[in-house]
């Protein structure tokens, strides 16, 4: 299975966090044809704003449709693999529609930590093979209103 | 944690790691983070059904309904939807 790597620094204009989460990046499967199940393997959180004593809280949900953003192309860890057929959507502007009380990764930290998630072989975060299900990786904060990164890796 | 599931890898603002290792329910396939000293029934519980760890939201439910057939059932609604002509 090929590898790749996409993130919400390749494409579109990055959204202010603010109390509601903002989805960063959407990792979906966008094909009534070429399905496939990407399965998230790495996540890096992190913000590039001031730093400054506040909690982030980040989060990756169930999603059903894309929502509103800039597409990214993912990159593939090996040059030799081809395009992927996961399609991701960067820096949202209209919330995709996210499946209720599905985050898979909860993690509440402090805005000047850098947070970093690795299973273990076998525990992926799996998107099922659906035309557009998927898996958004977002963010809120009672207090920081400037942006923040994430970067994923998948396999599909 | 023995044999986790994943890891949380934080580095604060002095560059300091704090490794955190999680578990993955069986049933939603959440990672639940595991601190030390935790308790056991704080962390969630065990399946004896299909022999995987749980987070305390499955847990409550009271069945076992395996991530993997989790999967399969949304990939099954999809064909069916797409045999239909009902989706895209």
């Amino acid at each position: 299975m090929p590898d790749y790597s996409v993130s919400n620094e390749l494409a579109g204009t990055k959204q202010a966090i603010s109390t509601t989460h903002k989805t960063l990046l959407g990792i979906s499967v966008s094909s009534t044809t070429a399905l496939r199940r990407p399965r998230i393997f790495d996540i890096i959180f992190g913000v590039e704003g001031t730093p400054s004593d506040q909690a982030i809280v980040w989060d990756a949900s169930r999603t059903t449709t894309l929502g509103t953003g800039t597409g990214a192309t993912p990159v593939a860890l090996d040059p030799a693999d081809p395009a992927a057929l996961t399609v991701a959507t960067a820096n949202l502007t209209v919330e995709p529609t996210v499946t209720a009380a599905s985050n898979l990764l909860p993690a509440a930290v402090n805005q000047r930590a850098t947070i970093r998630w690795v299973p273990t072989p076998g525990k992926e975060l799996v998107i099922p093979a659906t035309n557009l299900a998927g898996i958004a990786l977002r963010a809120k904060s009672s207090g920081y209103t400037g942006f923040a990164n994430v970067t994923a890796m998948f396999n599909e | 944690m023995h044999r986790p599931d994943g890891v949380f890898i934080c580095t604060d603002a002095e560059g300091k790691e704090t490794h955190v290792d999680s578990y993955q329910c069986g049933h939603c396939g959440m990672h639940n983070v595991v601190r030390t000293k935790t308790r056991d029934t704080d962390i969630g519980g065990w399946c004896r059904v299909c022999a995987k760890n749980v987070c305390p939201r499955c847990l409550v439910t009271g069945r076992c309904d395996p991530f993997e057939k989790a999967i399969e059932r949304v990939e099954a609604r999809g064909r069916a939807l797409r045999s239909y002509g009902l989706a895209g």
